[in-house]
């Protein structure tokens, strides 16, 4: 597999898991009817790549997370913070804008909830 | 190589020449060529006959001018001469008639010699040959003397000559014939005997009252003047010139010729060894003043254009010139070659362009047979049944299409009416002809759904199409009928409607249902009356985003009244999942409130989220590994004690917002969900306690609010937003909080769809 890829719609994000490039990318907003089923393979992916011994790059650009979302993507994070823990090499950049308090928020709540990833805030 | 390619266009199956159009083409033309050149060689000999004719005119008008100026002169003299001597005695003042003859004689060098003869025989004459002399002839006693005074032009004497008279001018035709009193009269031309030259005698005669002549005055005029004008024209002309009179006589030529000089008669013109003359004359004699005269020794031919002189002598002349006809025609015969050769050139011209246009015309008829082909293709090829008609109503045609469909052999109906056509009804016949006429007159077209029955004995749904058209001169041109089948999309389009009903009978019947679960879901909510009791104002927004949702509020009252709990809870999810969590969570409160009713314990907000998180973790029974679901809430729990003036707030992820003295404060609450698979089963919420002062504005509001998506960016509306809200609006009544709160919201969201469920309450202490 060289690409996992998943187009954005009216209610989901982007998401992009690159193998080649060790590159994880989910971008746009995120409501989907089911949230746990969307995410799904993503994280399955997303595991995949960490565990491949690779660094790996990865890139959050969500405006809006719903609660299943939310759930989600907490649910991704502790994933990769047992990943590190294992010896993964993770660079997790999460975007905002300033004009999004949301997206600032979240970014804050999910550096916060899980300090080992260093989670790093980045303006867009 | 280009001579082959000359010969190929020739070989070549297009070439015009080898077409029946060609070649009538090409003899038009040569017929044309022909005849303009016959016209042209005629016109062309026209205008040399028209030089001639009009150099003869030229040549007689000088000859007349010349002769009738003379006569008028001799005319003149000869009365002088008959005045001055009225004797009957000729050489009576016999030296002043002699000197009156002299200067006459020397004023005109037409004037051979003028003389006078009396009825005695006496005569006297001023003469030029032999040479300038006065000629007297004396009758006395029956002997008639001849005595010459040969003169010098001073008219001295320089010698004389006395003879015997053999010459009695009473003899002479001159003196016979002149027997009109006071008319002259003049002999036919004839070559004088001293001169050999040809003359004319002039005479007057002088006749007494008794009728007697007495004398006759004459004078010879010489043509010589004549001959040597014939003798230039015919240089300038380049042919013979020919005096000759009406009695054959020549009497002038340009060209040497024999005369019969005894008896001093000119030749006669049968005479002349010129003999094309000879040849001439009869025939203009006859009338034939023009034409072409062949001379009988060379064989050459000639031209000849006689002009007739008007009756001068008495006699009449005719003045012919001969032309040799090859010199005549010379030039003609050149300027005929420039014509012929500008024939062939513009033949050659005409020829080139006739070949290249039929080569064209073939090549525009092939282009034509080329798309004929073409679109006899893609008619055939289309798997509409198409068939057209001309402006007669008649078929010219019918693609493979309509002959499969229909399984008939077009080419029986080429040329037949619609009526003809026997696959058809004959009612239906009818019906088709009167509209495919009234198309074809007005050029418009129609189009309906027809049923037919293909040769499959099949009925088919088919759009059926004609059009009648106008050819490019406006007028009728014919018809173009096209049928598509479409039953197939009639199937189809019937079995999608049928789904349709379907789909929209199953979808009202959800619709329903979930609109009846919304009641239900309703009955949960507290009505805002029981608000009345404890706060001076209030409002609640409750807002689903599907009919049901996942947001849901509770307000009980404790205490007999003295207190209350709010409960803002926000479920995971909306639609009917989140519907259902609510009930769920309605359970558990029904549960919490009754406990805590019958406790005596103080109300703990926080103990409250806690009973319910460890409810719900035991009833979802998430706390298996196996199990997927992953719910739960946010929320927060107001406490308000009326009697003790203080609010207990606990919240998960919930915020309490409250305004105290104008200034707006927030708890935040706890950052832990309720619920959830992998939260802590034994979290500890903590409680916030505030003094409930009077004029204090809460409110407590879902994410729904202020995470619903819109403006410029479609970011969500933000808590800053939210809180700006109170900050301005605080002081105003709750009823026009709530729509404030409302309008800023739906200006926000503007066209982007509702996010999530929103619950947002508000009340003054």
């Amino acid at each position: 597999m060289q690409k996992f890829f998943i187009e954005a719609s009216k209610h989901s994000p982007q998401i992009i898991v690159d193998f080649e490039k060790s590159l994880v990318q989910i971008s746009g907003r995120s409501y989907p009817e089911n949230g746990i089923h969307f995410y799904k393979e993503p994280k399955n992916m997303i595991k995949l790549l960490v565990d491949s011994n690779k660094k790996a790059f990865i890139k959050l650009d969500i405006s809006y997370l719903n609660s299943a979302s939310l759930r989600a993507i907490s649910e991704i994070f502790e994933m990769l913070e047992s990943a590190k823990l294992h010896g993964a090499l993770l660079d997790i950049i999460w975007f905002y804008d300033d004009d999004n308090e949301l997206s600032k928020e979240m970014g804050d709540d999910f550096a916060e909830e899980f300090p080992k990833l260093a989670i790093t805030l980045t303006q867009k | 190589m280009f001579f082959k390619k000359l010969l190929n266009l020739f070989d070549n199956k297009y070439c015009l020449l080898a077409s029946r159009q060609g070649t009538l083409l090409v003899s038009v033309v040569f017929l044309l060529v022909v005849m303009f050149l016959s016209l042209f060689y005629t016109q062309n000999m026209r205008a040399a006959l028209g030089i001639v004719n009009a150099k003869n005119a030229e040549i007689e008008k000088d000859i007349i001018n010349n002769v009738s100026s003379s006569l008028k002169n001799i005319s003149l003299h000869l009365a002088v001469l008959a005045n001055s001597n009225q004797d009957e005695d000729v050489l009576q003042s016999r030296d002043v008639s002699a000197r009156i003859m002299w200067e006459q004689l020397n004023g005109d060098p037409n004037i051979a010699s003028i003389f006078m003869g009396d009825k005695y025989g006496n005569f006297l004459q001023a003469r030029r040959t032999p040479a300038l002399a006065i000629r007297e002839i004396r009758v006395e006693d029956g002997k008639a003397v001849d005595f010459w005074e040969f003169k010098n032009r001073a008219y001295n004497t320089i010698k004389t000559q006395t003879t015997v008279a053999t010459f009695d001018a009473r003899t002479r035709v001159w003196y016979q014939n002149a027997n009109e009193n006071g008319k002259f009269y003049w002999t036919d031309p004839y070559i004088f005997a001293s001169t050999g030259a040809m003359g004319i005698t002039v005479a007057i005669p002088s006749i007494d009252k008794n009728g007697e002549k007495q004398k006759v005055s004459a004078a010879d005029f010489t043509l010589e003047t004549i001959a040597k004008i014939l003798k230039t024209q015919s240089v300038a002309a380049g042919g013979e010139l020919v005096l000759f009179s009406e009695n054959k006589d020549v009497i002038s030529a340009s060209f040497a010729y024999e005369t019969n000089s005894s008896g001093g008669k000119l030749t006669t013109v049968d005479k002349l060894a010129n003999q094309k003359v000879n040849s001439a004359y009869l025939k203009i004699i006859d009338g034939e003043l023009n034409g072409e005269v062949s001379d009988p020794q060379s064989k050459e031919i000639f031209i000849y254009s006689t002009s007739k002189f008007p009756t001068i002598f008495g006699k009449k002349w005719y003045l012919t010139t001969f032309i040799n006809k090859t010199n005549a025609t010379v030039d003609v015969k050149y300027s005929l070659y420039i014509a012929i050769a500008e024939i062939i050139g513009v033949f050659i011209l005409i020829a080139s362009s006739a070949i290249f246009w039929g080569f064209k015309n073939n090549r525009i008829k092939k282009e034509l047979a080329d798309s004929s082909i073409l679109m006899k293709k893609l008619l055939n090829s289309l798997p509409n049944p198409i068939f057209y008609k001309d402006k007669d109503g008649r078929f010219t045609g019918f693609n493979k299409a309509y002959e499969t469909a229909f399984g008939v052999d077009s080419r029986g109906f080429i040329g037949k009416t619609v009526m003809d056509l026997e696959h058809l009804p004959p009612e239906d016949r009818q019906k088709y002809n009167a509209e495919d006429m009234a198309l074809i007159q007005e050029g418009s077209a129609l189009v309906r759904e027809q049923e037919m029955i293909f040769v499959d004995a099949k009925t088919h749904h088919t759009l059926y199409s004609v059009n009648g058209f106008h050819d490019s001169d406006g007028k009728p041109g014919g018809l173009i009928g096209i049928f598509t089948d479409i039953t197939e999309q009639k199937k189809i389009m019937s079995e999608l409607a049928l789904t349709k009903q379907t789909v929209e009978a199953i979808h009202k019947q959800t619709k329903e249902s979930i609109e009846y679960a919304s009641f239900i879901q309703h009955a949960l909510i507290p009505s805002n009356t029981v608000f009345r009791r404890y706060f001076k104002e209030y409002f609640a927004i409750w807002r689903p985003k599907d009919i049901v949702g996942g947001d849901v509020y509770f307000f009980e009252e404790l205490l007999d009244g003295e207190a209350c709990i709010l409960m803002v809870i926000d479920c995971t999810g909306h639609g009917v999942h989140g519907a259902f969590l609510t009930m769920l969570i309605k359970a558990i409160e029904s549960q919490v409130v009754a406990s805590i009713k019958y406790s005596d314990e103080e109300v703990s907000p926080a103990k409250i989220l806690s009973f319910f998180n460890k409810s719900l973790k035991r009833l979802l029974m998430q706390d298996d590994e196996d199990s997927i679901i992953n719910a739960g809430f946010d929320g927060g729990i107001v406490y308000y004690n009326k009697r003790q003036k203080i609010i207990k707030f606990a919240g998960a992820r919930t915020p309490l917002f409250y305004v105290e003295n104008g200034e707006l404060k927030t708890i935040k609450g706890d950052k832990n969900s309720i619920g959830y698979k992998n939260s802590d089963v034994s979290y500890e919420f903590t409680d916030y306690v505030i003094k409930a002062q009077d004029g204090m504005c809460c409110y407590i509001t879902t994410d729904g609010y202020h995470d619903q998506n819109g403006g410029a960016k479609g970011f969500p509306f933000g808590k800053t937003r939210f809180t700006n809200i109170i900050k301005e609006y605080h002081a105003e009544s709750f009823a026009d909080q709530q729509e404030i709160f409302l309008e800023e919201l739906f200006a926000y969201q503007g066209s982007e769809a509702r996010n999530d469920d929103i619950t947002l309450i508000g009340f003054r202490i």
